[in-house]
């Protein structure tokens, strides 16, 4: 686990005011805000206005970065600085006018962005707090150094954009800009936080282990997080030099990109609606205490910064868990977004009509000869098995016998060197090894843990949302010879998440926090993450363990529920009487080899294997 | 470049590189315990060059001592003010907040270094402030380079502070707690070391050497200013991620490779870009040795 429970007891209560009154009053409020300023028609108002909807932008871009992909981003300001600057140079040298300016300071800041973050971004985050800090430090330096951003004068003079016959060089127009721009941040940012995305981002912030176990891309994501942040910063950045029709370093330095995280923080890291809030009360403050000194400003914003993490994490209008409905009972039953009723399944045995995994044909997942080292320990030793979807193999053995490592190799967490893991499908082979998690989970190798690794600040519907992100896109594409993605297109990921939520018997509980649930709850809660993804095989690392007896025999069910229904289940359990109750064929593990395999009586009834760890 | 221009940039850069070790082995210590990069560490650097400037003018009034005395004693507050307050900060802010996500203590460190910063610009120095220092006049020979006084003093302190420290890491109790914490904190904890303790005693230890450092670099520059402490940081954090993060011997090669580097590399280009190549050696590094130059282990990936 790697959250605390640091945060929960502040966020459950925010669970209550039906969603459309709120989002009717939120829209309305923004629209008053937004009409006000023209409607007072006064330069002072308009220019502050406009500041605090380019800050709105540039609190929103950051926070697809910090909020959402948990990157601590310290230099955003450089690619405000690169927004502006593009525009001034291009457009002063007559080269370009302000709209294609954008884009070459579009590409300009993506470029900078990938050199940034391809080096740092495979390493622990806080690397990119550096990395960033200098970036930051950099494009100052260049902006008062070179002659061709006219050193400490900065630029001037440069001609005004037009839309048409219409200039924009009035407070009026330049207002209005920024507001269009914000509303299309706004409007991205609302669309991505509910994309593919933007829930693959939710997860590898929280834990980027189970994220890659479910088929996320973690790299290449936190990637996409770094120039999708950077284009905004750039936009925002050239509307700034539209507006100010002067661009000079002093704009640009380091303490800018440390207000930029501030107003996320303050206004509520990974909230929509925070940003905004964050980016106007920025500029209020910075504006009401900046006229009697300009350090208090910044005095006041540091101090409100540590004061909120210290004492109100979540920021002033903290991120919202994405829920839909009342507990258990999800409206709009067809059609809709959310196309199934979520009745509670009190057991397992009230399956869902329509069986949600089904793998085409018979698939085998082979293990032949692996063997994995960790320096001179041999935990698992040439060890050969073979799993057929539809039926349950379990792995029994003492601790440290080299079951977990097993199931590590074939999920792609560790490293195999010698030997194989195959998937064969009737006609072909997709070889495993040398794959990473991520492909792994796309061919329907799909996985639980020990300990479950849940995001405990995110509610259990979004958790078993995640559990979607191989289904809902490209996974059919990248499933190679094992295509059992085929039938995944046909159901929205909501479907697919509420139907897996069914199944576990965790409809009633969609709505509550993760870290709220008890244990067995949890493990039922991982379980339907795994099986919203369909995956062939299911790897199960002790999904029993810490449960009570009743709890237990739901597993038992469960595991067995899902293997009629075409699911491999290959399970790593101490219980001996689920291993009975579900296995149909056991191994039994000694010192990462095979002592001795078949079907479960005789397997438990070898002398070796009772000898050896039944303790008999 | 001549030989002996190369010669003398080398010890220069050895002379800068040992304030880049005093602040990297701040920063690795930190890190290697709380997997934590501590902005703070800054503005301590610059409370420790307040300090020392501060208790300077006090003592210096007193016309008994000699000067080199005050110099050592007031250098000798800055480390210690500075102790105090990376001891008082941790307590203030990593304590509170102990069990939030790494996330909110980077964010709490860094929200610390700008309303220190902040608060000394808007209080104490809104414009740098005069250091004095009374070795500046006699230039000593070292390695055939002539030097002054507080360059040596400089080396000779980056050099015995990092014996200290090497003493009490691997030597003390203390230091065996801390190497626990660091290698596993929760078996540490089991095996009842306070962690709390030794995690606030190495803010307090991070602390005084990052003000040693701002004393003494203040002294030399002979200005102290509110943001001499993040003009810094891009230094100290490179010579630590050189070295290998949480490697105290990383931070000394890492200071003192990255003093010589960007010493020799301003003999080509205009001092104004020193920041861009150090950032420069940083990408390389991060892209190349994430470890470091030292270390063998692996890092911690993402």
């Amino acid at each position: 686990m790697i959250h605390t429970n640091w945060v929960r007891s502040r966020s459950t209560r925010i669970l209550g005011a039906p969603l459309p009154w709120r989002l009717i009053a939120l829209v309305a409020l923004f629209v008053v805000a937004c009409i006000y300023p023209v409607v007072a028609n006064n330069g002072f108002v308009l220019d502050i206005a406009t500041d605090m909807a380019l800050w709105a932008v540039l609190a929103l871009g950051l926070n697809a970065v910090l909020g959402w992909a948990g990157l601590l981003d310290l230099g955003y300001i450089a690619f405000f600085a690169i927004g502006g600057y593009t525009y001034a140079i291009l457009s002063t040298a007559h080269i370009m006018t302000f709209w294609p300016s954008l884009m070459v300071a579009i590409v300009i800041s993506g470029i900078a962005a990938v050199v940034i973050g391809v080096p740092t971004l495979r390493l622990h985050s806080d690397y990119l707090a550096i990395m960033t800090l200098g970036f930051g430090l950099i494009v100052y330096i260049a902006a008062e150094n070179l002659t061709i951003t006219g050193g400490d004068n900065g630029l001037f003079g440069y001609p005004a954009p037009s839309i048409g016959a219409f200039v924009v060089n009035s407070p009026i127009s330049y207002y209005l800009l920024a507001v269009a721009l914000t509303v299309l941040a706004l409007g991205v940012a609302i669309a991505v936080r509910r994309s593919r995305l933007g829930r693959a981002w939710n997860l590898l912030r929280v834990d980027e282990t189970a994220a890659s176990s479910v088929g996320v891309p973690v790299y290449r994501y936190k990637l996409y997080a770094y120039v999708f942040g950077s284009i905004w910063g750039t936009l925002s950045g050239a509307l700034f030099a539209v507006k100010e029709t002067i661009v000079s370093p002093v704009s640009f330095d380091w303490s800018q990109s440390f207000f930029v995280v501030a107003a996320v923080v303050i206004g509520g890291t990974g909230s929509i609606a925070g940003c905004v809030v964050g980016g106007v009360v920025y500029i209020f403050i910075s504006e009401a205490l900046g006229g009697v000194n300009a350090n208090l400003s910044a005095v006041v914003f540091a101090a409100a910064m540590l004061g909120f993490i210290l004492l109100r994490p979540r920021g002033l209008v903290p991120a919202r868990p994405q829920y839909r409905g009342k507990p258990g009972l999800w409206r709009r039953p067809s059609g809709g977004r959310l196309g199934f009723r979520g009745r509670t399944a009190t057991s397992v045995s009230a399956v869902v009509p329509s069986p949600l995994v089904r793998a085409p044909g018979i698939v085998t997942l082979r293990v032949e000869e692996v063997s994995v080292r960790f320096g001179g320990v041999i935990a698992v030793d040439r060890v050969s098995l073979t799993a057929a979807n539809g039926s349950v193999l379990a792995l029994i053995g003492a601790n440290g016998a080299g079951k977990t490592t097993l199931l590590n190799a074939v999920s792609g967490l560790v490293t195999v060197r010698q030997g194989r893991v195959v998937l064969r499908s009737d006609d072909s082979d997709l070889l495993l090894t040398g794959k990473g998690a991520r492909a792994r989970a796309y061919a329907g190798i799909g996985r639980t843990f020990q300990s479950p690794r849940l995001a405990n600040d995110l509610t259990v519907w979004e958790n078993v949302l995640q559990g979607t992100f191989v289904g809902s896109g490209g996974g059919a594409r990248a499933g190679g010879a094992v295509e059992a993605g085929s039938h995944r297109g046909s159901e929205s990921p909501y479907q697919k998440a509420g139907r897996a939520l069914e199944l576990v018997g965790l409809g009633s509980k969609a709505n509550l926090l993760a870290g709220d649930l008890p244990y067995g709850d949890q493990r039922r809660c991982e379980i339907a993450r795994s099986v919203a993804s369909a995956p062939t095989f299911m790897l199960m690392d002790e999904p029993s363990s810490g449960m009570n007896d009743v709890e237990a025999k739901g597993i038992a069910s469960l595991i067995r529920s899902l293997a009629d229904q075409g699911t491999g289940v290959v399970l790593v359990e101490h219980n001996m009487g689920i291993v009975r109750e579900v296995a149909d064929s056991v191994i039994a593990m000694d010192l990462g080899q095979v002592l001795a395999e078949g079907a479960p009586e005789s397997v438990l009834r070898d002398e070796a294997v009772r000898g050896r760890f039944l303790g008999e | 470049m001549s030989l002996h221009l190369l010669e003398s940039e080398i010890v220069l850069g050895l002379i800068t590189g040992s304030t880049y070790v005093l602040v990297a082995i701040g920063f690795t210590l930190i890190y290697g315990v709380l997997r934590l990069i501590n902005f703070a560490q800054l503005s301590i650097y610059t409370i420790g060059a307040f300090v020392y400037v501060g208790t300077y003018s006090v003592l210096s009034a007193w016309h008994q001592l000699p000067s080199f005395v005050v110099y050592v004693l007031a250098a000798g507050s800055g480390a210690v003010g500075a102790g105090l307050v990376g001891f008082g900060l941790a307590a203030c802010t990593w304590f509170p907040i102990r069990k939030a996500p790494n996330f909110a203590l980077l964010v709490a460190s860094l929200a610390t270094l700008a309303l220190i910063q902040d608060l000394i610009e808007l209080f104490l120095a809104p414009i740098p402030r005069a250091a004095p220092n009374p070795l500046t006049g006699g230039l000593v020979n070292l390695l055939g380079v002539a030097v002054t006084g507080s360059d040596l003093a400089l080396l000779v302190v980056g050099v015995g502070a990092t014996g200290v420290v090497a003493l009490l890491v691997t030597r003390t109790r203390f230091g065996l707690a801390l190497r626990a914490v660091a290698d596993n904190s929760t078996s540490a904890r089991l095996m009842g070391v306070p962690y709390t303790r030794v995690v606030l005693l190495t803010f307090a230890l991070a602390g005084a050497l990052a003000g040693l450092a701002g004393a003494m670099v203040g002294a030399q520059y002979g200005e102290v200013s509110y943001d001499m402490g993040v003009n810094i940081g891009l230094f100290g954090f490179t010579a630590a991620v050189l070295g290998g993060m949480g490697n105290v011997w990383g931070a000394v090669v890492g200071g003192f490779t990255l003093g010589v580097v960007s010493s020799l590399a301003i003999t080509v280009l205009p001092s104004a870009w020193q920041d861009a190549i150090t950032f420069g050696v940083l990408i390389v590094v991060l892209a190349v040795r994430p470890t470091g130059i030292l270390s063998t282990r692996t890092v911690d990936r993402a």
